[in-house]
């Protein structure tokens, strides 16, 4: 049984702690869920029950959890409790029957839960004898009330059922948890389609019952008197359990003002609309947009951001984009926040959510810090290897900095009162199958390149990302094999699909135009043969300097093709993305936070080019992670070989990675070497230039052994 | 002019400037109209806001948009069922505020390629961070710039002020330049694209002295305007002339309501 305070005033709340721990002495090996405080069900007034139980094969429970002793009590009537200090209460019967009325409606709204459950309403007194109360209090020994006294007995609350089918018990686990509006397909008792083609298997997988895991429970409804750091890799729905979190929040605390900020323009309405999503589920009402700021960490030409509207709120000019640059021409963000920083920020929110924490610059989790009244309840979600340039996660001394005693503002150590953890991390990706989220690890990292271009080092970091050593170690020159356990990428569609197409594809042409043909090719026979709704297909370019040419190409076809398409972001904030009806042909920025049934993955030639194959390795990783069924690789040129060398070796491994552990001082100095390998790039194409233009005779000025072996050297790179 | 003959254009223009305009949108509507898919014939008010162009772009209110900078192209073309055009409305409305320079436009390719690989720094166009050019910029609303080609025969009209083919130009609301004839959609794109994007136009369209790199395929392309019929002396007058339309100005007049008198 999963027991999750959402708030750390369960730390003070004796009678619920007490009352928790009576059940959880019966409930302990039980399969279920309880919650201190949940957020869902309430009152008309807004209370909400103590405590909420779901236990298999025993009918639900909400429970009011009182500390008063007996002789603290004036009178117990129907509608009111009046104390002896003068203080009236509601009557904890009047509001358990609104928590089971609510429960009890919200259970039924599935068909398969109807009739099958009768949720209970509990009174729990920890502080009163039974005797003594029912002695005092005659008329309130019912058959419909069920109670806990200082006996702890709780015989009498636990009321077993009929055994729930799994389909059953995971509806009634998907409600308690609020994860109904994540269901993508209305549940139906129609039987599954036979996997036979993408479109019906990707259907079939989608009717899977939504549910949290025990991580994720934690993440969306947990709301932490300070900062959380919110770890996980691509997939393991980090965004959506934020929302989730800020509809929570927005519903225990409607004054309070929450703001929740991200990096990727095409989030903006899929974070807006999360929250209404959720937030409706629970209130069935809309959520106050004047308390909730969904913002762009800069923000747009339309749209305000957080650094825009902070300095607004500064009376201050803001830096445009061009001064910005002037200031720091590769971080010109960065740059805006400094300048931010360099004036007084006063406090204006409550609560400050970050996602994609990973692509902000320290100085704007500073900003937040200041922007945030005390005790700065930031949280943030940082994406596990979303960017494998720095695989290891920032501390938030790095990000938050010291305080003028030299200690570090946020420290992540230890819990908050109430067991909730400052640091979550999610390991289970969902999105991915298991052998897809194994192609972006492995070709991200390099691991089966001609060198790893960047490494885990620590096994607890590999674990992080749900990975365990199977043999080896991690050490410069050992022999390691890690394993990927199957419970760690639950998705299923490779069992479900019984169709021809393989999960992991890979083609290489000799021109770029083959390659166009054949993508447009591939996606008219996804659409039309394979079932799969257009919008369900990306794809992400890898090139991103031919982009536009490169996905004009393919738009082309497949218009004549008659197949809509969009090319996301044309230059611009557009967050339209996975428009109903076209293919997304995007790059790998504007694909960031989307997914799709189907992924191509085009100019893959990029990963073994000199200058830009790091870069080209962490667009691939993005990219390939995208998707939560089919990715196709493809690819032109002579540098398509390797690449096509290095697939093969990882395929021929899964779910395994088997290499040769890396000396890490080497990777460091990557970023350095990167930046010569591109300066060496840019020297040798102008010294190429140069040759071609020499006057006619001119070359011939050449030592001839030296003309010779140039063009020997030509010959054998090609 | 046919719908067949609009649709074709419309395809080879697509053709044609592959990577420069993307996601088509056009449709034919029978005999009667050809336009784009989610037409909902919404005018924005006046003036065009950035907003504007923004709703109008996230809502598909557009043929093509623009692959340098997001802006849209409308074109309608309306007849009457039997092959004579009734109404045409051709616009450009640009992706940025009135008051801020033009987006960077595509350069030649060995400089962009140049910036990637200089090391040390990050591309500020073409790259990931491709976004930021649209970023930190007004988050108030501003007057964005547009163009607007009519064609209306059935309008009153005032001769001189008022041709039954004019052009309309942000910031000029009671202005309408007289227009020789109806372009097809192919001219319309190719006025647009030298007009606005000279360097884009310039790398695909012409050679090193600025002059067309082949000539025949711009005498293809401006066989088929719509020289209009009307009284207005546009020989007398400074106008836009259209290819293919010079002649428009000596037709015969067709017949027309009596204007109003003043």
């Amino acid at each position: 049984m999963q027991f999750v305070a959402t708030l750390p005033e369960y730390a003070d709340d004796l009678a619920s702690s007490t009352t928790w721990g009576a059940l959880d002495a019966h409930l302990h090996d039980v399969e279920g869920v309880a919650f201190y405080k949940h957020p869902v069900i309430k009152t008309a007034s807004g209370a909400v029950p103590d405590l909420t139980v779901l236990p298999r094969g025993f009918e639900p429970l909400t429970v009011r959890c009182l500390p008063y002793r007996l002789d603290e009590l004036a009178d117990c009537g129907d509608q009111t409790w009046t104390l002896l200090s003068g203080t009236t209460l509601e009557s904890p019967f009047v509001l358990l029957e609104d928590f089971v009325y609510a429960l009890r409606a919200r259970l039924e709204s599935q068909r398969d839960l109807r009739r099958a459950l009768h949720p209970q309403a509990v009174v729990s007194l920890p502080n009163m004898s039974r005797v003594d109360f029912f002695r005092k209090y005659p008329h309130l020994e019912r058959g419909d009330l069920h109670f806990i006294f200082q006996d702890l007995d709780t015989s009498a609350a636990l009321t077993r059922t009929k055994p729930l089918s799994e389909s059953q018990w995971n509806s009634a686990l998907s409600v308690v948890q609020n994860a109904l509006p994540l269901q993508r397909t209305p549940l139906s008792t129609l039987p599954p389609e036979e996997g036979l083609t993408i479109g019906a298997a990707m259907r079939t997988v989608e009717r899977d019952i939504a549910l949290l895991d025990a991580e994720q429970v934690k993440v969306a409804h947990q709301m932490p008197p300070g900062p959380q750091r919110i770890r996980g890799l691509a997939g393991t729905g980090k965004t959506v359990l934020l929302a989730m979190k800020v509809a929570n929040l927005h519903q225990h605390f409607p004054d309070k003002r929450i703001l929740f900020t991200f990096w990727t323009q095409s989030l903006y309405s899929q974070l807006t609309r999360w929250i209404e999503l959720f937030f409706r589920a629970n209130a069935e009402a809309e959520p106050n947009w004047d308390k909730i700021h969904v913002q762009h960490a800069w923000g747009g030409a339309t749209k305000p951001g957080v650094y825009s509207s902070l300095c607004r709120r500064q009376v201050a000019p803001r830096l445009d984009f061009n001064s910005a640059r002037a200031r720091s021409r590769s971080q010109p963000f960065r740059a805006a926040c400094q300048d931010a920083l360099s004036r007084p920020i006063e406090p204006y929110y409550d609560f400050a959510l970050v996602d994609e924490a990973q692509d902000v610059p320290p100085e704007f989790f500073r900003m937040l810090y200041q922007m945030t009244h005390d005790p700065h309840a930031i949280y943030w979600a940082y994406d596990e290897l979303q960017n494998l340039s720095s695989v290891e996660t920032p501390g938030p001394s790095e990000l938050f900095g010291n305080g003028p005693d030299g200690a570090p503002l946020v420290n992540l150590d230890g819990e908050y009162p109430g067991g909730i953890e400052k640091d979550l991390v999610l390991d289970r990706s969902y999105r991915c199958p298991r052998d897809v989220l194994m192609l972006a690890h492995a070709l991200g990292l390099g691991i089966y390149g001609k060198a790893c271009v960047q490494m885990l080092q620590s096994l607890a970091s590999w674990r992080a990302i749900g990975y365990e050593l199977e043999s080896g170690e991690l050490e410069t020159g050992k022999p390691v094999v890690l394993f990927r356990p199957e419970e760690k990428s639950p998705n299923r569609v490779a069992k479900v699909y019984k169709g021809p197409q393989q999960l992991i594809g890979l083609a290489a042409f000799d021109s770029q135009e083959a390659e166009c043909d054949w993508i447009a090719q591939s996606i008219t026979n996804d659409i039309d043969k394979e079932t799969v709704a257009p919008e369900n297909i990306f794809v992400v370019a890898l090139d991103t300097i031919r982009a536009k040419a490169f996905l004009g190409a393919i738009q082309q076809r497949l218009w004549l093709a008659g197949k809509n398409s969009l090319v996301a972001g044309v230059s611009d904030d557009s967050s339209v993305f996975a428009r109903p009806g076209s293919v997304t042909l995007a790059t790998t920025f504007r694909a960031k936070g989307n997914e799709a049934h189907v992924v191509y993955v085009a100019n893959s030639e990029m990963l073994g080019k000199y200058a830009v194959e790091v870069d080209g390795r962490n667009r691939a990783f993005t990219a390939i992670s995208r998707a939560k069924g089919f990715v196709r690789l493809t690819g032109s040129g002579p540098s398509m070989t390797p690449v096509q060398a290095e697939v093969h070796s990882i395929l021929n491994d899964l779910p395994r990675f088997r290499f040769v552990f890396p000396d890490c001082a080497q990777l460091r100095r990557l970023d350095a070497e990167t930046g010569r390998r591109k300066k060496e790039a840019q020297r040798l194409r102008r010294s190429a230039l140069e040759l071609l233009r020499a006057p006619k005779g001119a070359l011939m000025t050449i030592d001839p052994e030296l003309r010779k072996d140039l063009a020997a050297k030509i010959k054998e790179e090609e | 002019m046919t719908p067949s003959d609009v649709m074709g254009s419309l395809l080879s223009a697509f053709q044609d400037w592959n990577g420069i305009l993307v996601d088509p949108n056009f449709v034919r509507r029978g005999d009667l109209e050809v336009s784009w898919s989610q037409d909902t014939r919404d005018y924005p008010g006046s003036p065009l806001m950035l907003s504007d162009v923004v709703r109008l772009s996230d809502t598909g209110q557009y043929s093509f948009r623009i692959a340098v900078d997001g802006s849209l192209l409308q074109i309608r073309y309306c007849w009457d069922g039997r092959s004579a055009l009734t109404k045409v409305g051709l616009s450009y409305l640009a992706r940025r505020a009135l008051a801020d320079e033009p987006e960077s436009e595509l350069v030649a390719h060995s400089a962009e390629e140049d910036e990637q690989l200089a090391g040390d720094e990050e591309p500020a166009a073409g790259d990931d961070n491709d976004d930021d050019d649209d970023l930190l910029g007004v988050d108030e609303d501003a007057v964005a710039p547009w163009i607007r080609l009519d064609y209306d025969p059935l309008a009153n009209r005032r001769g001189v002020l008022h041709h039954d083919t004019h052009l309309h130009v942000v910031g000029f609301p009671r202005t309408r330049l007289a227009v020789s004839g109806v372009p097809t959609p192919r001219q319309f794109v190719e006025f647009v694209l030298s007009a606005f994007y000279p360097a884009a136009y310039w790398a695909h369209r012409l050679d090193d002295e600025f002059l067309f790199r082949d000539r025949r395929l711009i005498d293809n392309l401006n066989e088929r305007a719509y020289a209009t019929t009307s009284r207005t002396p546009l020989d007398a007058m400074t106008h836009v002339a259209i290819p293919g339309c010079m002649l428009a100005a000596r037709a015969v007049p067709a017949e027309r309501k009596p204007s109003r008198k003043r």
